[in-house]
């Protein structure tokens, strides 16, 4: 059973004909992590925007457990939480008056500030004023933001983008573990890494369409090229050759190799995500 | 409810950081300082001296029987004309002969009004003639419609001004700084996905404006009239004022990125709220358009509870008037800021 479900989403910023969302469709399991993975400009934050009701639904449908979310309001909008790509605080306040009062906006039990900032290792800047915070810091006060309710579904917009390694990591542990409480959780990502460690399933999307959809595992299989990097001996010196499984002449020569030369080093080779993403798409991620 | 009284919390801990009750509290200080510092009254002493140059003297005794005592009276024109000189505003009567045929001189220094002069002209025929024992028609007669009115003291007089320009520029302008900062910050992205909605969004700001704008209303009347103002009615004057101020304010601000865009249409309207001053100064000044403009008659409504002049039955159809302003501004506001703030892609 989907939680979520959308069909045949559109969008036409201009009302030009050009659409920054062209005819996609996607549903969205109970409990999983469902990744938007795709460049800069690709329709990612339009299409979370659409569905947590910041634009306007212009074209196609949106279901939260069958209903039409434009039908939903505060009863919805207490279930949800959402992390923006651009950080939006009150400058004026503290981390901590930013969460407490934000709460304060909810009809369902909500989490303790203290502990939030503290899980986003904020608890030194807890009482500075968000004007004070750095980009990355503003970026995890916007993410425990959206936490505070405790909500059945997140909406995250490049949640680790401008983090360090450590803090980035920090918060894929507690994307997980609010996934283990429950939580059903969109992410929008150009990094394929976090796509690929996070996601349940990944879509790929590039100017607006949906190129492929599944699991990171299938997608890599299906459409990534499979490669044998191979070190061996001759003639007093180490060589290294990549072969790629699905050409027959490449084949043919690792074959040859293997029965006539010494191989120090045999690696099986998956393709990246990114490098999936290339084959799907025609292009990168950045 | 619970979320109103966040959002009120949230907006007044944001007010204090953004100056805003501070400015108030200021411009509070400022008018408090006025009330003490202006004199009740600039009334100049109007000196009157008397030379009866009779020799029976009756002019003098005249007077003397109607209340004007020695200081009044001066022995030689060249004395008279010294003490009025050393006087800075007043005038001198030269009284000369026979009681049937008089001859009365009336000599002015200083800016004496022209009605002061006709007043002082007419008591003089009038004095000479009860002086010949003619009795006079009743021909002019005063009769009061009203008990007199205590003048309102010069350093009181501006206390509606005060009142009535503080709350139009509170409700109108801190709704529009407060939304232009959020709108910088993006704050409205987050406050939309969350189960706020517009009525919480209008009616949290409204409510603190209204509270600002009683306390600022009340303290100031307080310190000019203590205990003999009725605070009931002007204060539910206030509250109508701030209230519909505030909706007109969020309604207009909503529109514009920054002040720097509302600017021009802002202070255009700010200027408009503050044209019917210019009738109160100047009560000359009264065209009809301007008793149009809604704060004319909240101008004059504050005036006339805190100083009364005895008029009754405005005070009904005023708050009528202003309960109708309020649903159209809460109507408009509403719209503006559901359409422009709450929904905007
Ligand atoms: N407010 C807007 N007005 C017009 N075009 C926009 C607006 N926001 C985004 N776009 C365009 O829509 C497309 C998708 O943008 P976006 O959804 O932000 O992509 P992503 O989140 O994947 O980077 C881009 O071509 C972008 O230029
Ligand atoms: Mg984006």
């Amino acid at each position: 059973m989907s939680l979520i479900e959308v069909k045949n989403l559109y969008h036409d910023y201009e009302g030009q004909g050009e659409y920054a969302v062209n005819d996609v469709s996607f549903a969205i399991k109970k409990g999983e992590i469902f990744g938007f993975l795709g460049p800069s400009g690709a329709g990612k934050s339009t299409v979370q925007n659409i569905m947590t009701g910041l634009l306007k639904l212009q074209q196609g449908q949106i279901l939260f457990k069958g209903e039409s979310v434009t039908d939903l309001k505060s009863k919805f909008f207490n279930q949800i939480g959402v992390s923006f790509e651009h950080p939006n605080l009150y400058s004026k306040l503290t981390g901590f008056e930013n969460l407490k009062y934000y709460g304060g906006l909810f009809q369902v039990p909500t989490e303790d500030p203290q502990k939030l900032l503290e899980m986003v290792g904020l608890q030194g800047a807890m009482h500075k004023r968000a004007s004070d915070y750095s980009k990355g810091m503003k970026q995890r006060l916007v993410f425990a933001r959206a936490l505070i309710n405790n909500p059945e579904i997140l909406f995250l917009d490049e949640p680790t983008s401008g983090l360090d390694p450590n803090l980035a990591s920090t918060i894929k542990d507690i994307i997980r573990r609010k996934q283990e409480e429950g939580a059903t959780i969109f992410l929008s990502t150009h990094n394929m890494y976090i796509a690929d460690e996070l996601c349940d399933r990944v879509a790929f999307i590039n100017e607006g369409v949906i190129m492929a959809l599944d699991t990171p595992r299938n997608l890599k299989l299906q459409h990534g090229q499979k490669s044998v990097q191979v070190e061996y001996q001759e003639n007093g010196h180490v060589q290294a050759e990549v072969f790629s499984l699905e050409k027959e002449a490449d084949r043919i020569r690792f074959n040859n190799l293997v029965n006539t030369k010494h191989l120090q080093t045999v690696h099986s080779q998956e393709a990246t995500l990114e490098q999936t993403f290339i084959k799907v798409t025609g292009r990168g991620l950045s | 409810m619970n979320r109103i009284a966040t959002l009120i919390k949230q907006d007044l801990l944001l007010s204090w950081r953004n100056g805003l009750v501070i400015s108030t509290a200021v411009l509070l200080v400022i008018m408090g300082a006025c009330i003490y510092l202006l004199p009740e009254s600039f009334d100049v002493e109007t000196a009157e001296f008397v030379y009866d140059a009779s020799s029976d003297k009756a002019y003098e005794t005249f007077l003397r029987q109607n209340g004007l005592s020695n200081a009044n009276f001066v022995e030689s024109e060249d004395e008279l004309v010294a003490v009025l000189n050393d006087a800075n505003q007043g005038f001198g009567v030269i009284y000369e002969g026979p009681v049937d045929d008089p001859r009365i001189t009336l000599l002015t220094v200083g800016n004496l009004a022209e009605e002061n002069i006709n007043v002082a002209l007419a008591t003089l025929d009038y004095s000479a003639a009860v002086m010949q024992g003619k009795t006079l028609p009743d021909q002019y007669q005063i009769r009061l419609l009203r008990p007199p009115s205590e003048p309102v003291p010069v350093n009181l007089n501006f206390i509606p001004i005060a009142i009535v320009f503080e709350v139009v520029l509170l409700g109108f302008m801190f709704g529009a700084v407060m939304i232009f900062e959020e709108k910088q910050e993006g704050i409205n992205r987050a406050l939309r996905v969350s189960p706020m909605s517009t009525m919480d969004y209008i009616w949290s700001k409204n409510i603190l404006f209204l509270a600002m704008g009683l306390i600022y209303g009340g303290v100031l009347i307080f310190l000019a009239l203590q205990f003999r103002a009725d605070y009931g009615r002007i204060l539910l004057l206030i509250a109508l004022t701030t209230s519909m101020m505030t909706f007109v304010g969020l309604g207009i601000a909503v529109f514009f990125n920054n002040i720097s865009e509302w600017f021009f249409i802002g202070v255009g309207v700010l200027i408009v709220f503050n044209l019917p001053v210019i009738s109160y100064a100047l009560p000359t000044f009264m065209p009809g358009w301007i008793t149009w403009i809604p704060s004319f008659p909240i101008l004059f409504g504050v005036r006339e509870i805190l100083f009364p002049t005895g008029q009754t039955g405005f005070y009904l159809p005023l708050v009528v008037q202003l309960v109708i302003y309020n649903l159209i501004a809460f109507g408009f506001g509403y719209l503006a800021v559901d359409r422009k703030l709450m929904k905007a892609g």
